[in-house]
């Protein structure tokens, strides 16, 4: 219990500092203050515009998508028994960044559809034909080998990494810039919206995992076993492997492609930590939390006043992870 | 259970056999007879290519009912980082929703000890050896079996391998219990005679996927005739102060 509150505060504590520091500094007087102003309805002036309407978004969109992707990444890990593998890596993210890029280039004059559901609902689409064509290179093979589904996947990456090359082409400049940005994720353009969004989607997310854990666990000895305990072990991959695009997608949609964090995340809590299935998904959606606050206040600080792309920070960490990993697997 | 031309690939083929409740049946056969196919068929784990399966008195549900095939395998998975009680915890995994957590509790307690694994419980698996992991699976299959249950069929393939004299004598007083529940149909592939064979109601011989033929477990001159035509050698089980025994010539 103790190491709970332990790890609530650091959470708490990564929030404040993510709030405060930034372009302009706030001081938790000041925050304070933006706060009691707002609710007490008073006009609003820009300092407390910038607070409430930036900053304050921008942190909590970071913090929820940092614990959606970590455990996306988990689970995907889980479900193949192959530890080096996330979103990014099974070409989910660069689907759904694809599909978005159409949209960005091609989709903007459809007028009846909203302009958040046109980004998810493309980027969706993309990430469900990516992921596909992954599993059906693969040939829908149970368990892939750990190399298999890397060289598919890197595949798969390639072909919509440059689809996403020729539509950047084909668009304007704007356009064009926005695609490159986006391509390698941001937090600027959160908003209040998105949160809200992020924060259902956690809530079913954590109830969702934490009830396919219990299953997780069970395929761990073996696929057979687990069908004669009664599981429909492909039934409930199809699904989960469903549920993680969705997730993936629309984070992607919101905010670019985000790479790393669902390998970085599980690598380090199976490393430090003593984990048991049953406890294993929250210490991996708080640290995924914190992780992806963290990374956002370094990609504004570490140039500051130009802010870096959110997945150069995160590549930074998550490179040498991933040579990591896939050292312990494939040298042993 | 009765099964009707079974057909599976190259691998079996027509093979029937009418399983009758309560009995034990051993399965024997030269390698790549088709033994372990054809009990992977009867746990449903791969769909036959052509072939019927009917449950007691001819119903067709004999997939449909939950929790009665039970199977241990003889290729043992990797398990990742698991300790063992939480693996022979997992036999009850078909029962959660109905008994109490402290009955699950009780129960793979139960097993830990008749399978003297207790000292090994907060052990990871993949930290034991052979021996210990296959004690591990039969402790975990056995947390599965429930006496309660009507017409289940428990398969049991090669499980003699890894295991030690006094943990082979355990299994076979184990099996005498289920024979007795009359609860299970259980269907055995091994490869020798030991003390087990006294449980054996019936030997199937088994030779490239098909059924050689069928005897009861009394009729030794029958079987060794079956025995020696499968494997091409000369071959006779006899008894012996109520023990069995095989000799083998070429």
């Amino acid at each position: 219990m103790g190491r709970w509150i332990f790890w609530g505060c650091i959470a708490a504590a990564a929030i404040l500092l993510a709030l405060s520091l930034g372009a302009i500094h706030f001081s938790l007087v000041s925050m304070a203050r933006f706060m009691r102003d707002f609710i007490q309805g008073k006009d609003p002036y820009l300092e407390q515009q910038i607070f409430l309407n930036l900053r304050a978004p921008r942190v909590f969109a970071s913090f929820l998508t940092g614990g959606i992707l970590a455990c996306c990444g988990y689970f995907l890990q889980q479900l193949f028994r192959n530890p080096v593998i996330e979103p990014g890596m099974i070409g989910t993210s660069s689907g759904a960044a694809f599909g978005a890029s159409i949209y960005i280039v091609f989709g903007q004059g459809i007028a009846w559809l909203p302009t958040e559901a046109g980004f998810f609902i493309s980027a969706l689409l993309g990430g469900l034909i990516a992921t596909l064509f992954v599993f059906f290179i693969t040939g829908f093979r149970k368990h892939p080998s750990v190399v298999v589904l890397l060289v598919t996947g890197i595949a798969v990456n390639a072909l919509f990494t440059s689809g996403i090359a020729f539509v950047s082409y084909l668009a304007r400049d704007p356009q064009a810039r926005s695609i490159t940005f986006w391509g390698l994720g941001m937090f600027s353009n959160a908003h209040w919206f998105q949160v809200i969004t992020l924060c259902l989607l956690t809530f079913l997310m954590l109830i969702g995992f934490n009830h396919a854990i219990k299953t997780i666990k069970i395929l761990q000895i073996g696929d057979d076993n687990a069908q004669l305990l009664g599981i429909n072990v492909f039934r409930f991959q199809v699904f989960m492997i469903f549920f993680i695009v969705v997730l993936v997608a629309l984070c992607t949609a919101f905010f670019g492609v985000i790479s790393f964090v669902g390998l970085i995340i599980p690598h380090i809590v199976h490393l430090r930590f003593k984990v048991t299935y049953e406890n294993s998904v929250w210490k991996v959606w708080l640290l995924g939390c914190i992780f992806l606050v963290l990374a956002d206040l370094l990609s504004r600080q570490l140039m500051s006043p130009v802010e870096l792309p959110i997945g150069i920070v995160t590549s930074l960490v998550g490179v040498p992870m991933f040579i990591s990993a896939l050292k312990s697997r494939l040298w042993k | 259970m009765e099964v009707v031309q079974l057909s599976y690939k190259h691998i079996i083929q027509d093979f029937s056999f009418d399983f009758l409740p309560g009995k034990c049946y051993l399965v024997m056969g030269p390698n790549g007879a088709g033994k372990s196919t054809l009990l992977h068929l009867l746990a449903g784990l791969i769909k036959p290519t052509s072939g019927k399966f009917f449950g007691l008195n001819h119903q067709h549900d004999y997939f449909n009912e939950k929790n009665r095939v039970v199977l241990l395998q003889k290729k043992l998975h990797d398990v990742l980082n698991l300790t063992v009680e939480e693996v022979v915890a997992m036999g009850r995994f078909p029962f959660m929703r109905q008994e109490s957590w402290g009955l699950t509790e009780q129960k793979t307690a139960q097993q830990l000890s008749t399978w003297k694994i207790e000292h090994l419980s907060s052990r990871r698996y993949h930290t034991l050896s052979g021996g210990e992991q296959q004690r591990v699976h039969l402790a975990r299959v056995w947390n599965q079996l429930e006496f309660t249950v009507e017409h289940g069929v428990f398969l049991i393939d090669e499980p003699f391998s890894n295991l030690d004299f006094s943990v082979y004598l355990d299994f076979v007083h184990e099996l005498e219990k289920i024979k007795m529940s009359k609860a299970y149909t259980v269907i055995l592939v091994d490869h020798s005679i030991g003390p087990v064979f006294r449980l054996m109601d019936e030997v199937l011989v088994l030779n490239q996927g098909t059924c050689l033929g069928a005897c009861a477990s009394e009729n030794l001159t029958e079987l060794s005739t079956l025995l020696s035509k499968a494997f091409e050698l000369s071959l006779n089980v006899f008894q012996f102060e109520r023990a069995y025994y095989l000799a083998m010539q070429r």
